[in-house]
């Protein structure tokens, strides 16, 4: 069997085993649903006490809240598997329309988190590597302590603070800039103003999280038996470095940079809600205020998916940087 | 003789502070010629692979370094040329292949790749050329199908096949040197005869200076001219192959190589009639992969143990060898039911223990008792070893008392000292830790020991002595011995009778004695074929 | 012991984390002795500057003292981390040995469950728990440990892994000893080391999620907590900087000592892998 039908035979298996974890969230959002105080309608509805009783009996209906939980979860899924989340009173909107029309917003975000997280990480991380015990190491070193052990919202805040109030740099909040009416490149401009104060409030954590794991990688690499081999080949240390060790330490940060994704995006509600970014983050923060249960499952639902289909990703990446990897 | 191409004069190599001893290497002085091959011979910690190093100029930088002396090759001291020098010699004129070729090659790149660096670095060739070289050095390695092993990486090789490659990568810009750290250590007997084969024919071909590290005297004897054997750092004695191997001089040496087990068979004592252990029709095998969530049949099987009848007698040593992978540890796994065999029986007297539940096992247990390979994993790090010793009598029902005072008297009979009961497994070394673990087999009393690999982690003459203390025991106790093992020196030594296994199968069985003189399988001929210095034993045994 | 303490004593960061550590300990134990006062209560001018009004750190909106709210918040922040962390280690433990020791269909259940509870995004499940059952001290905690123990799980279903094939668990096999004495004597013991680690790491990490849901408006009500100060200063970020500031360095000066605690345990338990590095 060739590479190539391995891997795509391994792409496959891998898009089976989302489908029971998939599953299994839904099932537990269900019965998230059913903890909640009252009966799933009453969550349903919100507590803005806007729906009519008239649509509150329908609702029960619908979601046969009289038949046995057994088949009220099958209804749920079967509502989940057509995409229909519900309503929010709130918004006056259905859930996924929702939840969709705030997904761009989020994505952008995270999509600059992770190429800056990850890239200066990897960075900064080689870097202290190759300078092991010099004063850069040790600037790098204690960089990535502090921020590590940072609280997300307060580097938000502080960021306000110095850039936007003090320095005036950067915007406070939001994705655009409401009065102006960009269009074309000046929008692009406009938003990329916007992004850049959350984006690295987003990424300074995993920032150090990677430059922590790259060092540390990097440096158990070198003490592989296969770098003296290198040596022994008479190759130069650049070669040794960038060629031999840099692939062989990437692997264990590609791995980390899938599970964090779903740390990431519980940071991005933080995030969101310091700088008003207009994304699910923010949507979940005013879900929450609004005491809006169902969109908050929504979007904790439609999250866990965007976590498996990230990790994926990043299986198949791994695939290709790893030839190890067996179809079985 | 040829020309000298490497000249080691007065070398010593300083340790960091705080190591077990000062110097690594202590006033080392060695020579090596062209097409000669040189073996430096030692125990671990003998210093004898740092040497090596350092010809090299790979010593672990900047806490080991040369603390005086010179290597000389050609016109330059290698311990001080500068750094782009040093590169240069590496891989074009000295080059070097390592014990475990498994993480001595990079895992993510291809073999061709890793062959292909070499030309890259130290001459300028056309790719188109370079590819072609690289495919007529795997040719020349004996690799089959070197269109595929190009691009191949290092986990779709064998060992064997590895350690080819290592070979010709190695020998790529043909080096004036060839530096080899036990290159076939961690390689079976029948392969490790092989690249033996191989390194000398590639040593006539280009006429390089082969400095060989190694633990094992039968490798010397197959390969060396000269020999250099190293003690605590220090030279002990240097000579010929012929003169070190048969008339050494130095204690040391004489006590180095009167441990090695020889091929010489044991004779069988008299074979009792009583049964103590009888296998019967025994089946195992393993299922990897493909499994979802734990349902379907797995998607590959490995048939490890297939239709094998064993008879054990009381007072009797059965042997079983074989190669990696040849099932004989899976055997002793399923004789004392560590594993379930699929199918078969295992009597243990007349009862067939195959079929008793965990519980009605118990009682059982106490009869056959095992040894460990590893002495670094068969202690608990966290258990004192009074409570290692003792605990399988408590669990038996002993009373404390008793079973404390059993656990002393073990402590005797394994020749540790008695205050040993309430210290922790890493204050021993490693054939005293050897010791502990045979106390804990025969603290239950057992009639049957089964021994897997029990001497293969132990320097050769720590070897002897465990060898030794296992049949004095076996003496005083009566008991009967499963032995497995690869070596097959070892098992001269100590078996009465030998099973031969291969792909799980036991392809032959017989006395030691005759076996091992006479042996009718083509498998078990080329085992013994194999063995490293059979030549030289079978000298010793006609002398 | 004293082995142990001399190879911690040697990373002199961790030293200094543990200080302040206990410096924070003791300013929580002493809380009531230092502000007696209730932390919620009004006791000054509102918004006054730090060094101002005799507020040390200042004063919130509502004219309550900062340095009082942090002294207090110490406490809660303290004992969420540090409940939180046992709790999850537990189920952990529980999880993770199962899985390894009995390898199988009862590790392919155990570890897709755990699977699923690793890619839950878990600051979002942590805010959907404690919204759902309301905010109080137990159900953050709660929420804390649900979401943190599939890490535990899978080290030590390793470390299980791992050890169960080692051949002294299997000499307590030929000896006749059963599972969960194997378990719970030979195994565990063994892989305390890294448990004790990741569990110190934990707890910084506990700290950290417990602020950010109090931050979110997620806190207990009734209880002075760090999060909490910062969640009700930032609207007014532009007019009283302090208000956000101070709890924020108590909170990062905190989980900075405890990480450091947790790398000098490191470096002490595991004396092997330092000194491969």
């Amino acid at each position: 069997m060739t590479r190539s039908t391995k891997i795509f035979k391994y792409v496959g298996k891998r898009l089976l085993q989302g489908v029971p974890i998939i599953l299994a969230i839904v099932i537990i959002n269900f019965f998230l649903l059913n903890l909640a105080e009252g009966d799933a309608v009453d969550v349903l509805a919100g507590e803005a006490g806007s729906a009519t009783p008239e649509y509150m009996a329908q609702l029960r209906q619908k979601f046969g809240l009289d038949q046995p939980l057994p088949i009220q979860l099958m209804v749920y899924l079967k509502n989940v598997l057509s995409l229909d989340l519900g309503y929010s009173f709130r918004h006056d909107m259905p859930v996924n329309e929702l939840i969709f029309d705030r997904f761009a917003a989020t994505g952008l975000l995270m999509t600059s988190t992770i190429i800056l997280a990850v890239g200066f990480g990897v960075l900064l991380g080689l870097l202290a590597a190759m300078r092991l015990n010099t004063w850069k190491d040790a600037v790098i070193t204690v960089f990535a302590l502090i921020t590590y052990a940072t609280p997300l919202f307060w580097v938000g805040l502080m960021m306000i603070v110095v850039f936007s109030l003090k320095l005036g740099w950067f915007p406070t909040s939001g994705m655009t800039n409401v009065a102006a009416f960009y269009e074309g490149w000046d929008y692009v401009k406009d938003v990329s103003r916007h992004l850049v104060l959350p984006t690295i409030t987003l990424s300074l954590f995993y920032l150090a999280l990677y430059t922590r794991m790259m060092r540390a990688s990097m440096l158990e690499q070198y003490g592989q038996d296969y770098v003296v081999t290198a040596r022994a080949k008479g190759l130069t240390e650049r070669r040794i470095t960038y060629v031999h060790v840099l692939r062989n330490a990437l692997l264990p940060v590609v791995t980390m940079a899938g599970v964090q994704v779903g740390a990431l995006i519980g940071g991005s509600v933080i995030v969101e809600s310091v700088f008003a970014w207009p994304g699910l983050g923010m949507l979940a923060f005013e879900s929450l205020f609004a005491r809006d249960l169902n969109l908050l499952l929504g979007i904790f639902l439609l999250s866990s998916m965007l976590v498996v289909a990230v990790n994926l990703i990043v299986d198949i990446i791994y695939c290709f940087l790893d030839p190890r990897i067996e179809v079985n | 003789m040829k020309q000298k191409i490497l000249s080691i004069d007065n070398l010593s190599i300083l340790l960091p502070a705080g190591a077990d001893r000062q110097y690594a290497v202590q006033h080392v002085d060695l020579e090596l010629h062209a097409g000669e091959t040189v073996c430096v011979v030692g125990e671990s910690g003998s210093g004898k692979s740092l040497t090596a190093r350092a010809v090299m100029g790979l010593l672990p930088a900047p806490h080991v370094r040369v603390a005086e002396g010179s290597i000389i090759f050609g016109a330059e001291d290698i311990s001080k040329v500068d750094y782009e020098r040093l590169r240069e010699l590496r891989g074009s004129e000295i080059s070097m292949i390592f014990q475990e070729p498994m993480t001595a090659l990079n895992p993510v790149m291809t073999i061709g790749n890793q062959i292909d660096e070499i030309f890259r670095y130290h001459v300028s060739m056309s790719a188109k050329e370079r590819v072609k070289k690289a495919l007529s050095l795997l040719f020349e390695v004996n690799l089959p199908d070197p269109e595929k092993i190009i691009d191949a990486y290092p986990h779709e090789l064998s060992g064997g096949q590895r350690q080819r490659s290592m070979i010709a990568m190695a020998l790529a810009l043909g080096p004036k040197i060839l530096i080899a750290d036990e290159p076939t250590t961690a390689l079976d007997v029948t392969t490790q005869a092989q690249i033996l084969q191989l390194i000398r024919d590639m040593q006539k071909r280009l006429d390089t200076g082969v400095l060989f590290i190694t633990h094992d005297f039968g490798v010397v004897a197959d390969i060396a001219d000269r020999v250099v054997v190293m003690q605590e750092g220090k030279i002990v004695e240097t000579g010929t192959a012929k003169q070190v191997l048969t008339k050494p001089k130095h204690s040391y040496t004489k006590s180095l190589i009167a441990a090695i087990p020889r091929l010489k068979p044991r004779k069988a004592r008299l074979r009792a009639s009583e049964v103590v252990l009888r296998a019967e029709g025994v089946y195992k095998s393993f299922g990897s992969g493909g499994s979802f969530f734990g349902f379907g049949k797995p998607s590959r099987e490995v048939k490890a143990v297939q239709n094998v009848q064993l008879e054990l007698r009381r007072g009797e040593t059965l042997g079983v060898v074989g190669e990696s992978g040849s099932g004989k540890s899976t055997l002793a796994r399923c004789v004392i039911r560590l594993i379930d065999c699929d199918q078969g029986k295992i009597e243990l007297g007349d009862v067939d223990i195959t079929k008793l539940n965990r519980n009605e096992l118990r009682p059982y247990r106490k009869r056959i008792q095992m040894i460990f390979q590893d002495p670094f994993a068969s202690l608990n790090p966290r258990i004192r070893v009074g409570d290692i010793i003792s605990q399988g009598p408590l669990l038996q029902g002993v009373e404390r008392h008793d079973a404390v005072n059993r656990a002393y008297k073990l402590l005797d009979t394994v020749g540790l000292d008695r205050r040993s009961f309430d210290r922790f497994p890493h204050e021993f070394s490693g054939g005293q830790r050897q010791r502990i673990g045979i106390a804990r087999a025969l603290s239950l009393k057992p009639d049957i020991l089964v021994a897997d690999e029990p001497v293969s982690a132990l320097d050769v003459s720590i070897q002897a002595q465990i060898l030794q203390l296992l049949d004095e025991i076996r003496t005083q106790m009566d008991l009967s011995m499963l032995f497995i093992t690869h070596d097959l020196r070892v098992a001269a030594q100590v078996c009465d009778y030998v099973a031969v296994m291969q792909h799980g199968k036991i392809v032959e069985m017989g006395p030691t004695a005759e076996l091992f003189v006479a042996p009718k399988d083509a498998y078990t001929k080329s085992l013994l074929a194999a063995v490293p210095g059979k030549d030289w034993h079978f000298s010793e045994i006609n002398k | 012991m004293s082995d142990f303490w001399s190879r911690y004593r040697r990373n002199y960061a961790a030293v200094f984390g543990l200080a302040v550590v206990v410096l924070i300990l003791i300013m929580a134990l002493t809380a009531s002795f230092l502000y007696p006062n209730d932390p919620f209560r009004l006791i000054g001018k509102p918004l006054s500057e730090p060094f101002t009004n005799g507020f040390l750190l200042g004063s919130d909106s509502l004219g309550r003292d900062v340095a009082s709210g942090i002294v207090h918040g110490a406490k809660t922040s303290l004992l969420i981390g540090f409940v939180a962390t046992i709790v999850s280690v537990f189920i952990g433990i529980f999880f993770g040995a199962f899985a390894g020791y009995f390898g199988g269909r009862v590790d392919d259940i155990l570890m897709r469950v755990t699977e699923i509870f690793q890619t839950i995004p878990s600051f979002i499940f942590a805010i959907l728990l404690v919204a759902i059952m309301k905010p109080s001290i137990v159900s953050i905690v709660i929420a804390i440990a649900v979401v943190s123990w599939p890490g535990v799980a899978r080290l030590v279903r390793g470390e299980f892994l791992a050890i169960k094939n080692r051949e002294f668990v299997q000499a307590c096999h030929t000896l006749g000893m059963g599972d969960f004495r194997i378990m719970l004597r030979e195994i565990l013991p063994n892989c305390l080391s890294p448990i004790i680690v990741v569990g110190s790491l934990m707890i910084a990490t506990a700290i950290l999620i417990e602020s950010g849901l109090a931050f979110l408006g997620l806190g207990d009500p009734n209880i002075m907590s760090w999060g909490f100060l910062i969640g009700a200063g930032r609207t007014m970020l532009r007019s009283a900087w302090w208000v956000c500031t101070f709890p924020g360095v108590a909170i990062l000066i905190t989980v900075l000592a405890i990480n450091l605690i947790g790398e000098g345990l490191n470096d002490a338990l595991n004396p092997r892998l330092k000194e491969r590095q």
